[in-house]
């Protein structure tokens, strides 16, 4: 099986002496791994990283292959779905879908057509006109993750997505994006710091504990 | 990345050298310019000996504090109203209360000279209801102090209501529970929690009615001047220049104080952050 | 009448004289002059006139100077606050979102603006302009109506900026857009509208600015406040009051087109950045 997304060596450290030093992780294609740690362990600089957000001080990022080190967030094969702010409230749940697709050059017919196809695979069918004000939190989530979806990334990444959301909902979330997951065959990186978050069910998916500040383990395959 | 930052910024920082840097620098070295040519501190010393500029001086300062300390209070007070009641009432000041932070000021002195002079409208309106004349409320120090809460208790009341929203519910809550009455509430929870943009509300106002022109111009009496309209008769009516120059920079030492410690605590808040 | 009142309650007969105080205080000079401009006949002691007229508008649009400054006063006041958003924009943008080195200082040095005595200011700047030829011309007046308004058009839409969530931005980023995009279809729609806040702000502000004006603009660029200081000392009130009327005819009509932009909030943050 052939790895999706390559870190080698990740280096990052801040002003503060926080950071992550020597990480190194290898995604197979279709897998949904999980980096848990507690907060501040460098999990979110590491799938900043990937995203490119963040320019780590050494290391390489391979995805599919290719370094994408110097390409800009708009130039890589990623697509992030962040805690919080995802939307633009000053457009609908339809411009905020299409904005990615009208960039590609997408012809109208065929926005419109993958637009009602995300909704129904995240079930919000119907939501285009809505503004995201309208909407409550997990539904916004979810119109997120719709957004990402649709541009196919070679990585999905998630910054704890449903932390903001309560622990019933949070449930009900992962369950989802298992079945979407297993549906779209979509490789996926998933960065939390709730210990639930671990119990993905069907085991195609592992985790990556991180338990220490800095996170200097090489950490390979571990579990 | 800090390149394009400096470029950005350029143009206008530009504009505010070239506009205000450098008069201010020029104002300085007038003001330190003495008859003969040379330089010296005679043009301050001036300020502070002379018996008709002393007196302009610490009336100014009178009105400025005055005017603070009653526009604070009434800020206060105007904005907890708002926070911590509902209905049609407040609804409706919520909806007026910002309209004369946009009215021009000579509009509004003249209005207010009209309405409160000695055949003004609230004196017709006082004989109406039985009552006699009214007392004299303009062209005196009364006056310059009601137009300075004209023009500033708007403004502050924006300001102190929006940092009053920013006191969480839970919080005032909390404190009645625990028995605390609407004095301790204050002085206790919100005056801490809103300090820093009492500061900013004090800071303004302070600078606005310092160096003000207009309003004292037009109804403040022919003596003692406030600051703003003694530096126009001096450089208008006596044409000295220097002396003129003296008086503004003193007035900006003093608004220099101020803008220091609301410089200070904007900053401060930002170190104890990160 | 007695059992009426005492069935209120104290409180709610305090709050409804505070009310009117409030009204009759911001309101009352705004109506007076309203009620005096349509006056044809008002005698003392009555508390309306008995003849209403339009005689004084015509009176007034006879006046030669007048329709004129009209005029040139909308025309600096728009090229005024066209100006100020292309040059204090993208300093706002940099301020926001850019770190770059003394970009403090640069932010908190335009409130040099307000801290130096507007009279002062315009004493030396009068001579500085003698020397660079900028008096009596159309530049030299926008000049100083821009020194006014740098603060506003940069503080308040650099916190308009700052509001919006790093992550829209980066969500956006992350879609495909280049940041030029980004700052096109998402952080300046969202930062819209304290950004028109800010510009009506100006707009006013222009259209309200006498000092300056007066000392650098005569004797061609007459605006509105100047034409009125000489309507006030040379004219009876209801001339005054007419003018008035078209000088705050825009404020009222501008903020009710905007009334949703124009919330405490967005203001009051520009004045508390950090």
């Amino acid at each position: 099986m052939d790895i999706q997304l390559s870190v080698q060596q990740l280096s990052k450290r801040y002003h503060t002496g926080e950071g992550v030093t020597g990480i190194s992780l290898d995604v197979r294609k279709g897998e949904l791994v999980t980096l848990l740690g507690p907060s501040g362990c460098g999990k979110t600089t590491v799938l900043r990283s990937i995203g490119g957000f963040l320019d780590p001080d050494s290391g390489e990022i391979l995805i599919e292959g290719a370094s994408v080190l110097k390409s800009p967030p708009e130039k890589r094969p990623t697509s992030m779905v962040f805690q919080g702010y995802n939307l633009w409230p000053h457009m609908t749940v339809f411009e905020n879908l299409a904005f990615g697709l009208k960039i590609r050059k997408m012809k109208k017919a065929d926005i419109q057509k993958a637009v009602k196809d995300v909704l129904d695979l995240v079930r919000l069918p119907g939501s285009e006109n809505k503004h995201p004000g309208q909407l409550s939190g997990g539904q916004q989530q979810r119109i997120a993750l719709a957004r990402s979806l649709l541009l196919k990334p070679a990585v999905l990444l998630l910054d704890e997505p449903f932390s903001a959301l309560d622990a019933k909902l949070r449930h009900e979330m992962r369950e989802e994006l298992r079945e979407i997951q297993a549906e779209t065959g979509l490789t996926m990186v998933f960065v939390t710091h709730d210990q639930e978050d671990k119990a993905w069910p069907k085991a195609s998916g592992r985790s990556i504990s991180a338990t220490s500040a800095t996170i200097s383990i090489n950490a390979g395959k571990a579990t | 990345m800090g390149i394009l930052g400096v470029l950005l910024v350029i143009p206008s920082f530009l504009l505010l050298f070239v506009t205000v840097v450098v008069p201010i620098v020029v104002s300085f070295k007038e003001s330190l310019s003495n008859k003969e040519g040379g330089y010296d501190l005679s043009n301050y010393k001036f300020l502070f000996t002379d018996k008709l500029m002393r007196a302009n001086i610490i009336f100014s300062l009178e009105v400025t504090v005055v005017s603070v300390v009653i526009v604070l209070i009434v800020s206060y007070a105007l904005a907890a109203y708002m926070r911590f009641n509902d209905g049609k009432i407040v609804k409706w000041i919520r909806n007026m209360y910002m309209i004369p932070i946009f009215i021009p000021s000579v509009i509004a002195t003249y209005g207010l000279i009209q309405l409160l002079g000695n055949h003004g409208w609230v004196s017709r309106w006082v004989l109406l209801l039985g009552g006699g004349d009214i007392p004299r409320m303009i062209f005196d120090m009364k006056g310059i102090i009601i137009a300075n809460l004209w023009f500033n208790i708007p403004f502050t009341t924006m300001l102190l209501g929006s940092a009053l929203s920013g006191v969480p519910n839970a919080v005032i809550e909390s404190a009645k529970d625990v028995g605390a009455g609407k004095l301790r509430m204050f002085t206790q929870f919100i005056l801490p929690l809103t300090y820093k943009t009492l500061l900013v509300a004090v800071t303004f106002v302070f600078m606005g009615v310092i160096g003000s022109f207009t309003a004292p111009f037009l109804l403040g009496p022919n003596a003692p001047q406030m600051l703003g309209v003694s530096m126009e008769q001096i450089f208008g009516v006596f044409q000295e220049k220097q002396q003129a120059s003296a008086l503004a920079f003193f007035t900006f030492l003093l608004c220099s104080f101020m803008g220091y410690f609301y410089i200070r605590s904007m900053v401060k808040e930002e170190g104890a952050r990160s | 009448m007695r059992w009426y009142l005492k069935a209120l309650g104290t409180r709610k007969i305090i709050e409804f004289i505070v009310l009117v105080i409030f009204v009759i205080f911001f309101l009352g000079p705004l109506l007076n002059l309203a009620i005096l401009a349509f006056t044809g006949k008002w005698n003392y002691p009555d508390v309306l006139p008995h003849q209403w007229s339009m005689k004084w508008w015509t009176f007034v649009f006879k006046q030669e100077d007048i329709p004129q400054s009209i005029g040139l006063s909308f025309m600096i006041a728009a090229i005024v606050t066209g100006l100020s958003i292309l040059i204090c924009i993208p300093a706002a943008y940099a301020f926001a979102r850019i770190r770059f080195p003394l970009s403090r200082f640069f932010l908190f040095s335009f409130l040099l603006t307000h801290a130096f005595p507007k009279m002062g200011l315009y004493v030396s700047i009068a001579v500085l302009f003698y020397k660079l030829g900028l008096m009596n011309t159309l530049l030299g007046v926008v000049l100083i109506h821009m020194i006014n308004v740098l603060m506003f058009m940069t503080w308040i839409p650099t916190a308009a900026f700052r509001n919006v969530h790093k992550a829209q931005e980066e969500s956006a980023r992350d879609v495909g857009a280049g940041p030029f995009r980004v700052f096109l279809k998402i952080t300046l729609p969202m930062a819209l509208p304290g950004i028109i806040v800010a510009s009506i702000f100006t707009f006013l502000n222009s259209l309200d600015e006498a000092q300056g004006t007066f000392l650098v603009g005569i004797p061609n660029y007459k605006t509105m406040p100047i034409v009125m200081y000489s309507i006030i000392s040379d004219y009876p009130a209801y001339a005054g009051a007419v003018f008035s009327i078209i000088l705050t005819a825009p404020t009222i009509i501008l903020l009710l087109a905007a009334k949703r932009f124009v919330s405490a909030d967005v203001m009051s943050s520009g004045f508390q950045l950090k």
